[in-house]
């Protein structure tokens, strides 16, 4: 379990448009990153 | 989410880009981002190998109660073209706010489908960390109210 603190996981997905994106390359772009994880679609 | 794209000048001025996640397919994800008009990227985990990086769990316990039967049943009176739950009813959402040095300042995992942070929640963590990137350091520990629900022995 994470906690408040711990190093965040990297991780790399696909885009909606098809491109790669990891929050490696995200944090380069901005300070700071805020994740959202949608439960479901409908 | 419609709230969060209300935002997005104040997520700009912390410098902060929002990373939205779905384990949705495609198709599901290409119709969601119609209709939401979220102008953050839109990143799909279909195999939920990040969701559980993160500790995201599923739980048919805590996705199905009351209130959520209410909240559905409220958004499928009001909403006639509402196309029901996509994908996992089970699986629960999160959010979590990445620092300039990678580590994590909020920790927030939904205890049930309702229970998202507020943007008020999430834009006061973001001052307070750019309060601590001019250099004048965190005037409080950075933790969401949500966090103590993440502790082993609560944890279901």
């Amino acid at each position: 379990m994470l906690w408040i603190g711990d190093i965040a996981p990297d991780f790399t997905l696909i885009t909606i448009d098809g491109d790669s994106l990891s929050l490696a390359e995200a944090r380069q772009r901005s300070q700071v990153i805020l994740l959202v994880f949608l439960r479901h679609l409908g | 989410m419609a709230q969060l794209c209300q935002y997005t000048g104040e997520f700009k001025q912390s410098n902060t880009q929002a990373l939205i996640i779905s384990f949705g397919s495609d198709y599901w994800a290409r119709l969601w981002l119609q209709e939401a008009g979220s102008p953050f990227p839109l990143l799909l985990d279909p195999q939920r190998s990040v969701y559980r990086a993160y500790g995201l769990q599923q739980s048919l316990l805590r996705s199905w109660n009351l209130r959520t039967i209410g909240f559905y049943a409220r958004a499928l009176l009001s909403r006639s073209a509402w196309r029901g739950i996509q994908g996992d009813s089970s699986q629960l959402g999160g959010d979590f706010v990445v620092d300039a040095d990678g580590l994590i300042r909020l920790a927030y995992r939904s205890h049930d489908p309702t229970d998202r942070p507020s943007v008020r929640e999430l834009l006061s963590v973001l001052r307070q960390l750019k309060t601590k990137n001019l250099g004048q350091g965190l005037t409080a520990p950075v933790l969401s109210h949500k966090e103590s629900l993440a502790t082993p022995a609560t944890t279901l």
